[in-house]
């Protein structure tokens, strides 16, 4: 279990340092398929609000989520560089200072240790980190990035309670997300990958 | 099933109001469907003791005192809305272009609307009021317009963030019980009242922080509201009544169940947040309303400092949880009338500017006397509920002991007054600009306005005894003795 949640801390910073927005995207896919990997070790119940939380995890957020952004960014057009923190040593600091913030957070709450602790301390992180790529983007493509980030993140909180929710429940918050992520698309589309305040290649010409 | 029925009725004309073109009877459709709901919960709401609560479908929805008078309020407000839409696109045709999807997502949204607020499970209650959100986004965009592009951009992404804060807000309630004492919480409303019993750690404190903090942004609360202003400006006026007088309500839905499970267990926690939270946004509302020229972003910044009265109210809780109780119902209908008759103002003016609208109780005798109105009620000026509210809350603020906060409630609210009057009186009795035959408005144009004010009066002189009993239900849930 460590070892899976040490790799999602990777799979949530390691993007953060290269330029590509492609490696974003696959980075979010990965985190899908890690969270999935995380409830499987906790062992499935073979009812339905589980089966909808695999497909909430596999299908959706490990498949569609990237892929439709994929889509609509190829669509878009314009350059392969997109930073989702600005790329200096400032921010890369402060991104390895939240990364240990959340550490100490996890202790502070789980002063016995453990998987758990190492459970909140990953989450926490991607949590701090996804409000750090919020807080420094102006680009729309950069603010849906940071938005997805907190979003798992929180996911994977949740997937620490292990607690099942009711059909309904579960049923509410995929069909949220899947919306949410439909709606993302449709504003980088509409509203253009840079911004509303700057044009897009095809509007400014 | 009749609560049932109350609920669905809207997301079923929102499937046929999106599967057909144009036809005339789309906005008859919405106006029927306005009606419909109108009397079904005015049904619910008095049909039965205010006291009683009824648990429906397998346990999700719950038809209580709080659920009854918000469902009351909001589909009374949707119903003016759609008088105002129908009687609009009546009289002008150009505004018929698109308007089969305002009709179809104005139903999808009141149906998100009327499910979160009959809804008995806290995250059940998240989602649906994160359902209005995304049906709320479409409104916003009606017509495309960069300006309004924006401000949907801006509104998705702080209503995101805001309730995504929420989500995580539940998650530590959940991981707090269960790290205590290895029980599972049950989101259902009396499942929430049970887990509150429970002495309060620190999972469950920082649970509540980020719940507070994750709606304080559905309402407009400090440090998350810079939305607020800019989505309610750019919006078309029935789409800014909509958000601020049903979504605001659906958000305070949510905080009000969320302090009848914790309000009285964890009242050392959240008082002060709320607290803080409510005179930081009326602080920042006086600062807007005083820079701002433009009377739809005034009646915006109002807004702000109504979410922020309200924080205070709840804040204090016992005593000024009736006044809370009014003054959100008193909000709702003003923010109605204003930004109703703002849209007809702009309409004929062509301007949003207050220097360049006066004498508009000569100019436009009806939208006139409605803004006035309005404006007094908005100032919280008597004979109006807000007025009583106000009062009651400041009472409340003075019973607790808190001289301080009552003195900069008095000073922010008194700039505020200064700040309004001084850009609005000029508007409503200076020297009309220009001479125009303003055509004479038809009783379904005016109604839903004569009506909301008549509550507004209703609510500041005389409540009758069934509405009242419901009121003071909801106040006595809130802690009011």
């Amino acid at each position: 279990m460590t070892y899976l949640l040490i790799t999602l801390l990777v799979v949530m910073v390691l993007p953060l340092l290269t330029s590509s927005w492609r490696l974003n995207l696959v980075g979010l896919g990965l985190q899908g398929l890690l969270m999935t990997a995380v409830v499987a070790q906790h062992g499935w119940n073979f009812s339905l609000p589980s089966l909808l939380l695999l497909l909430d995890l596999l299908v959706l957020r490990t498949w569609f989520v990237p892929r439709h952004l994929f889509a609509t960014m190829r669509e878009q057009g314009g350059p392969d560089r997109r930073d989702a923190i600005p790329a200096n040593l400032l921010s890369w600091t402060i991104a390895g200072a939240l990364v240990l913030v959340g550490f100490r957070f996890a202790v502070m709450l789980h002063p016995a240790g453990g998987v758990m602790t190492t459970h909140v301390a990953v989450a926490t992180s991607g949590l701090l980190l996804g409000l750090l790529v919020l807080a420094t983007q102006t680009s729309t493509f950069g603010q849906v990035l940071g938005l997805l980030r907190v979003e798992y993140a929180i996911a994977l909180f949740e997937l620490a309670a292990g607690s099942e929710p009711g059909l309904p429940v579960q049923l509410g918050v995929t069909a949220v997300l899947f919306l949410s992520v439909l709606t993302l698309g449709g504003f980088l589309r509409t509203v253009g990958a840079e911004g509303p305040d700057r044009p897009t290649r095809e509007r400014a010409a | 099933m009749k609560e049932l029925i109350a609920s669905m009725l809207p997301g079923g004309g929102a499937l046929r109001a999106e599967a057909h073109p144009y036809r005339p009877w789309i906005l008859n459709l919405l106006l029927m469907v306005g009606a419909a709901n109108v009397t079904l919960a005015l049904y619910l709401a008095f049909a039965s003791p205010a006291a009683e609560t009824v648990v429906f479908g397998a346990g999700y929805f719950v038809l209580d005192a709080t659920s009854r008078l918000f469902l009351l309020v909001v589909n009374l407000v949707f119903l003016g809305v759609a008088t105002y839409l129908w009687t609009r696109v009546r009289d002008t045709p150009e505004l018929r272009e698109g308007i089969e999807r305002l009709t179809g997502f104005s139903l999808l949204f009141i149906a998100a609307a009327n499910l979160a607020i009959l809804s008995n499970h806290a995250v059940a209650m998240w989602a649906l009021v994160e359902g209005t959100t995304l049906a709320a986004v479409p409104l916003i965009q009606f017509r495309s317009t960069p300006v309004r592009l924006r401000a949907s951009w801006r509104y998705f992404l702080f209503s995101s963030v805001g309730l995504a804060l929420s989500l995580l807000g539940f998650a530590c309630l959940a991981h707090g019980l269960e790290t205590r004492g290895g029980q599972e919480i049950s989101f259902f409303l009396d499942g929430l009242g049970e887990a509150a019993r429970q002495p309060p750690e620190t999972w469950r404190r920082v649970g509540l922080a980020l719940l507070l903090l994750g709606y304080g942004t559905k309402l407009g609360l400090a440090p998350m509201h810079t939305w607020l202003p800019e989505t309610y400006h750019a919006s078309s006026p029935s789409v800014t009544a909509l958000l601020g007088a049903v979504q605001f309500n659906v958000a305070l839905v949510a905080v009000l169940r969320l302090l009848q499970a914790y309000g009285a267990t964890d009242r050392a926690l959240v008082g002060p947040i709320l607290l803080t939270l409510g005179l930081a946004t009326m602080g920042l509302s006086a600062f807007g309303i005083i820079t701002t020229r433009n009377y739809v972003k005034l009646i915006a910044f109002a807004s702000l400092n109504h979410g922020g009265v309200i924080a205070v109210g709840l804040a204090i809780g016992g005593s000024a949880a009736y006044g809370v109780v009014l003054y959100a119902v008193s909000n709702a209908f003003i923010k109605a009338i204003l930004f109703l008759t703002a849209g007809k103002i702009e309409a004929h003016y062509k301007t949003e500017d207050v220097t360049e609208v006066s004498g508009l109780i000569k100019d436009m005798p009806y939208s006139g006397l409605f803004f006035t109105v309005g404006t007094f009620a908005l100032l919280g000026f008597p004979p109006f509920g807000s007025f009583l509210g106000e009062l009651i809350i400041m009472s409340g603020l003075i019973s607790a002991g808190h001289f301080v906060v009552f003195a900069a409630f008095c000073a922010i609210l008194t700039v505020t007054f200064i700040a309004t009057g001084r850009s609005v009186f000029p508007m409503i009795w200076g020297e009309p600009k220009k001479k125009v035959n303003w055509a004479s408005q038809t009783i379904a144009t005016v109604f839903p306005k004569v009506a909301f004010l008549c509550a507004l009066l209703a609510m500041g002189i005389y409540l009758p005894a069934p509405v009242n009993a419901l009121f003071r239900q909801v106040a006595f849930t809130l802690g009011a003795p």
